[in-house]
């Protein structure tokens, strides 16, 4: 794999107009996303979709005889309740923090903010390496927990198609191969390689494939009046 | 006999509802990531053993994933494999929950209207359907 040793333009490139392409292309299919769903979305004016309220909502007598502490953790549980964390906390713990590690990884990582210091001046903060080390792996091991599930799970297995296995892979393969980079498993250079042309077609992807669900998680949850939807939740789908 | 049996009214109809809620579908199912969570919120998949058919996303996407794939041209068979999906599967509570933010009850209820264009709806006869 000597050869790569003889191309030190493909780092640069990579690390340069292929990111800003990758970004771009990124930033682009997400607007797009947002037009497409203004496009097809209505507001609401006023209070013409009425919200249903039940008619008795007493839930005063569950408070009744509690400590401060138990109340607070009541109303919590009730707010839960029919939430993924109501329903099937596990589930719901493991993927916020796949999701939330899958934005803080590569944002505040060390090396990902040198770069950019390099190229624009500009950085964000960072945290430690040997942390980063341990989200990476962390990461790793809940897209494992994802496989898994997608094979053993009937209700999982059931709707699981080529496309998604593809996808779940295409989001870890960045974590795998910087795992492989920072711990200079196999040839680095090749891994770092690997590791920067896979991450931008991930980025890339985002708006077009089925990982388009980060825009639309946005865009659907806060702007889409419903029972669980957040505010503004001021629009509606055209009938 | 040819299996796909669709008059040109019929066929004008189904396209109509299919065109007038293209763009949701097409953006919802593109968005679904097939996590299954929305079964926890069914109760008629808890009730029903576990049965994976019973998932609301499953119901979504072999219904009118199905017939806005093939713009409706199904065959009589997999429109009788919708009808108890849409019909018996699934009671319209609207009580399925998507973290992404899909609305499958939507979803669900736009192939039962496609489905009653076809004259497939729920029948307490035992037939299923209208004939």
């Amino acid at each position: 794999m000597n050869f790569l040793n003889a191309v030190p333009d493909l780092y640069d490139f990579l690390r340069g107009p292929a990111f800003v392409f990758s970004f771009t292309v990124f930033a682009l299919g997400c607007m797009y996303r947002v037009g497409q769903f203004i496009h097809l979305t209505k507001k609401i004016r006023g209070n013409s979709i009425a919200v249903a309220s039940p008619v008795v909502d007493d839930r005063s007598i569950l408070f009744q005889g509690k400590s401060p502490f138990k109340k607070i953790l009541l109303k919590i549980r009730l707010k839960l309740r029919n939430t993924i964390f109501g329903t099937n906390p596990v589930m719901g713990v493991v993927s916020l923090v796949f999701h939330v590690l899958l934005f803080v990884t590569p944002v505040f990582l060390p090396a990902h903010n040198i770069l950019a210091d390099q190229s624009l001046g500009v950085s964000l903060f960072t945290l430690s390496e040997p942390l980063m080390d341990k989200f990476t792996v962390l990461m790793i091991a809940i897209g494992g927990f994802f496989f898994l599930r997608r094979i053993f799970i009937p209700r999982v297995r059931i709707l699981s198609t080529m496309r998604d296995y593809g996808i779940l892979l295409l989001v870890m393969a960045p974590f795998l191969t910087a795992f492989a980079a920072y711990h200079q498993f196999f040839y680095y250079r090749t891994v770092l390689f690997i590791h920067m042309i896979i991450g931008e077609i991930a980025i890339m992807a985002v708006p077009f494939t089925r990982l388009g669900h980060m825009p639309f998680f946005i865009l659907s949850r806060f702007f889409i009046r419903g029972e669980y939807n957040w505010r503004p939740a001021n629009r509606r789908w055209q009938r | 006999m040819n299996s796909i049996n669709m008059d040109t009214l019929t066929e004008g109809k189904i396209r109509r509802i299919i065109d007038k809620k293209k763009g949701m579908i097409k953006l919802s199912l593109s968005a679904c990531v097939h996590c299954s969570i929305c079964s926890d919120s069914c109760f008629k998949f808890r009730a029903g053993k576990n049965d994976p058919t019973f998932t609301p996303s499953y119901k979504a996407i072999h219904s009118i994933g199905k017939i806005y794939k093939k713009k409706g041209r199904l065959s009589d068979e997999e429109y009788e494999a919708i009808n108890e999906l849409v019909w018996n599967k699934c009671v319209l509570c609207m009580r399925c929950y998507c973290p992404v933010g899909i609305s499958i009850p939507s979803l669900i209820a736009t192939a039962r209207n496609i489905c009653r264009e076809k004259g497939i709806y729920r029948r307490y006869d035992g037939r299923g359907k209208e004939k």
